[in-house]
């Protein structure tokens, strides 16, 4: 238990792959799950290794929660912009609409991929071919990373080189370390002669290079440089778990969910509302309205990853306390849309997967990992994470949404709009049964307090995580409160 | 858990007649509303859908009326309204009802109770600015199409409140939102209209 809890609170730099050892459980043992999230869909996988009886209710029309990946024909249920995905019957042409990477850190889930035997491959994260465009920089003009990382680093190393001091060098460092240093600072920024940065084969040539002899970009002044949001979020994005590489499931982020379905004796009842909880001494009676009927059902205990922000809409017997707990959960807000194009146009201009970076509403563009010189391709046309960009955003129209990220993708490859053959889209806190969904970072006092069970009902989900917005946290927010529910068992028997 | 609410739905929708099964259909269907105000219509703090308990039947309709023309204001929790009112078709509307008489959980409004003190505040404010309109004990008056305030959870009477106050509310509606958001701005700063909410709450 201390194990896994310490984990979810350490959130993202736990490398160990977590497991849950259930003892068997009793005769008829019956666990409750409400919401067929990853969270729930994986507890469930557990339990019933262990022998339990599972129910599992799902509010919407599919089971997955979050872990979302459209297809030609899926459904998308954002409340004002239901919207059918129009791309070609073609499984190789999917949208990622929730997550769509997979940490090298994150052990738990990727041991779950192989356990299910679901198979993966690295995506690429971070792409310094991929351009960036900011209004501001370049006269709006778009400019191919490495380009600015390698000026960027390069007048760094100058400056700090320039500035170094002497006195400070002898103290801290001696002589022998402080030329290791300077040897440090010219190969970090690759400076030339007299420590001075005037451009990098890193930047990529502006002619020649292979065969006839290459010719160096011309470098971008540092203060213009300063001018191109980039360097806030963009240049650095992938420096933490998100590193390169990053692992994806081949074939959309959805096959964990088809994977751990396939595997569960109760499948996940769809179209099944819960609307009342009621927590008894002994067990959890839920009352739910499948298809409008509304039904009731007991278990002896109850995993719930209903979303915080709708749990509140629930009928419940949770102590006011708890409640405030849950009406205190922030309604993050993330949108992502994607585009199906005829043509991979982005692999002529020698870019593949990673992302482009702008300052304008889309905010990215990231572009597959997979599929690599094929015809058509999926890109994600937009992934919006500013609550204020994605409060304007949700407010517009499916087609509004659709026609901003052509005329802004326009900025970073011209032509842009001529590749277009079919989009979709969706705003999380809009989507039906969603409403929001839970941000990364949180109140690490209010997440704890969450955790702990409330009698026989234990909440789960990233929502309870420290660190949210990930399946990782999703997952051992599950396998903790099996371990809980173990040691329950144990004191009962 | 609520027996009420169990005994309606269970004898309504597992009989399993024509119209039992004609009304689950409906639920299914309308279940969205729900989803932000509680699951029945108790209302959810969290998105801020208020409780739908005996709304009244002309205000049901102006207030969706004003969402899908857009004229109830472009505030947060009024653009979350209006994406759902652009999606029901006026054509709905006798369902929106037939669903809302089905559910009979009560207003969600949170334990807090106010001191005498603050409850007498709060009813002699509410006779001298408010009842006018609204009513004696808040029940409404459709002649000044003016609501009922008693059945609204507290948490949304001061957001309500507040969202006349900031001018979201009221600026491009009818005239009647526009007396009500007239009335919220000029309104003396002594008036404590956590007081008055707490008198309503009370006077269900
Ligand atoms: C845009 C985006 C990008 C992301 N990117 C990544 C990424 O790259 N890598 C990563 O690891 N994670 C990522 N995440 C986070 C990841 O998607 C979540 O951590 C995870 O999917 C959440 O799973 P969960 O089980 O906690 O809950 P959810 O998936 O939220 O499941 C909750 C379920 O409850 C159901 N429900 C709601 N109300 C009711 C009710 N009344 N009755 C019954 N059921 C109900 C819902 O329909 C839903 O199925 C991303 C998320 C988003 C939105
Ligand atoms: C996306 C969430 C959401 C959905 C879905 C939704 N509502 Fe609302 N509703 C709200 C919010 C938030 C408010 C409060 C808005 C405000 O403050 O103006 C509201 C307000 C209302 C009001 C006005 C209440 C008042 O006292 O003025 C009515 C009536 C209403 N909703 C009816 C419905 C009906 C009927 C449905 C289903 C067709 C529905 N709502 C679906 C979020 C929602
Ligand atoms: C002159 C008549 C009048 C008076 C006096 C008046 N109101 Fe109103 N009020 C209205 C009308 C009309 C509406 C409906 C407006 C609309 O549709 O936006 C309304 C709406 C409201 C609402 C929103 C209800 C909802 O369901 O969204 C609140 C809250 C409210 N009034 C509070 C008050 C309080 C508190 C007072 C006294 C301080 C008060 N009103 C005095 C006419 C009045």
């Amino acid at each position: 238990m201390t194990g896994m809890l310490a984990a979810l609170g350490a959130m993202p730099h736990s490398a160990t792959a977590q497991t849950v050892t259930l003892r068997p459980a009793r005769p008829q043992r019956k666990v409750l799950l409400l919401g067929a999230g990853i969270s729930s869909l994986m507890a469930a996988f557990e339990l019933e290794q262990a022998g339990y009886v599972c129910e599992i209710l799902e509010a919407s029309h599919r089971a997955g929660g979050r872990c979302m990946t459209l297809r030609s024909g899926d459904i998308v249920d954002e409340i004002g912009n239901r919207q059918v995905c129009r791309f070609d019957d073609d499984p190789t042409l999917y949208f990622n609409a929730g997550p769509s990477r997979i940490p090298h850190e994150h052990a738990t889930v990727l041991g779950y991929c192989q356990r299910l035997g679901v198979p993966l491959e690295t995506s690429v994260n971070l792409n310094p071919a991929a351009w960036l465009q900011f209004d501001a920089f370049n006269g709006g003009q778009r400019m191919r990373q490495k380009q600015y990382i390698a000026d960027a680093r390069g007048f760094m190393a100058e400056l700090t080189q320039k500035g170094l001091d002497d006195a400070w060098l002898d103290a801290e460092l001696g002589e022998s370390d402080r030329d290791l240093l300077r040897q440090f600072l010219r190969s970090y920024g690759d400076l030339g002669a007299g420590d001075r940065y005037r451009g990098s084969t890193r930047s990529g040539y502006s002619s020649g290079g292979l065969v006839a002899p290459g010719v160096l970009r011309d470098t971008t002044a540092l203060k213009d440089l300063l001018k191109a949001d980039f360097w806030r979020m963009g240049m650095h994005f992938a420096e933490s778990s998100l590193q390169s590489a990053v692992l994806q499931p081949v074939g959309g982020m959805d096959r964990i969910v088809s994977a751990v379905t396939a595997r569960l004796r109760s499948k996940p009842r769809l179209h099944s509302v819960v609307v009342g909880i009621d927590v008894q001494p002994d067990g959890v009676e839920v009352q739910y309205r499948e298809r409008g009927e509304l039904r009731r059902t007991r278990a002896d205990y109850c995993l719930s990853a209903i979303p915080a922000q709708l749990l509140l809409g629930v009928d419940n017997n949770f102590s006011a306390d708890y409640r405030r707990l849950l009406a205190g959960r922030p309604r993050g807000k993330l949108s992502r849309l994607g585009l199906q194009m005829r043509e991979r146009f982005w692999e002529a201009e020698g870019i593949y997967g990673g992302i482009s970076w702008t300052g304008q509403d889309i905010t990215q563009i990231m572009y597959p990992s997979g599929g690599f010189g094929g015809r058509k391709g999926v890109l994600v046309g937009a992934y919006i994470l500013s609550g204020e960009i994605n409060d304007r955003w949700v407010n517009l129209t499916s087609d509004e949404r659709i026609e901003r990220a052509l005329q802004q993708g326009e900025k970073l490859h011209p032509g842009y709009r001529s590749y277009f053959e079919s989009g979709v889209s969706v705003a999380w806190h809009r989507m039906n049964h969603m409403l929001g969904c839970t941000a990364t970072g949180s109140d690490p006092g209010t997440a704890a307090a969450l955790r702990a069970p409330f009698g026989r009902h234990y909440l789960i989900g990233d929502q309870v995580a420290n660190y949210g917005g990930w399946l990782e946290a999703s997952v051992l927010s599950a396998l903790a409160a099996l371990q809980d529910l173990d040691a329950k068992e144990v004191e009962a028997a | 858990m609520k027996p009420v609410f169990f005994a309606v739905l269970v004898g309504v929708l597992l009989g399993r007649s024509a119209q039992a099964a004609d009304d689950a259909a409906m639920l299914e269907d309308l279940v969205y509303c729900l989803v932000c105000h509680g699951y029945e219509a108790q209302g959810n703090p969290s998105v801020g859908g208020p409780s739908l308990i005996g709304i009244e039947d002309w205000y049901l309709n102006a207030a969706l009326a004003a969402y899908r023309s857009g004229s109830r204001g472009g505030y947060a929790a009024a653009m979350d309204m209006q994406a759902a009112a652009r999606q029901l078709p006026e054509s709905e509307m006798p369902r929106v009802r037939t669903l809302l008489s089905l559910l009979s959980g009560s207003v969600d409004q949170g334990a807090a109770v106010a001191d005498a003190a603050t409850l007498q505040r709060g009813k002699l404010a509410w006779a001298q600015h408010c009842a006018s309109c609204h009513g004696a004990d808040g029940e409404g008056n459709e002649a000044m199409a003016a609501p009922a305030l008693r059945r609204l959870n507290d948490w949304y009477l001061q957001a309500a409140w507040q969202a006349y106050v900031d001018g979201g509310r009221g600026a491009n509606g009818g005239p009647a939102a526009a007396q009500m958001a007239q009335l919220a701005r000029s309104l003396p700063a002594s008036v404590d209209i956590a007081a008055v909410v707490a008198f309503l709450k009370q006077a269900r």
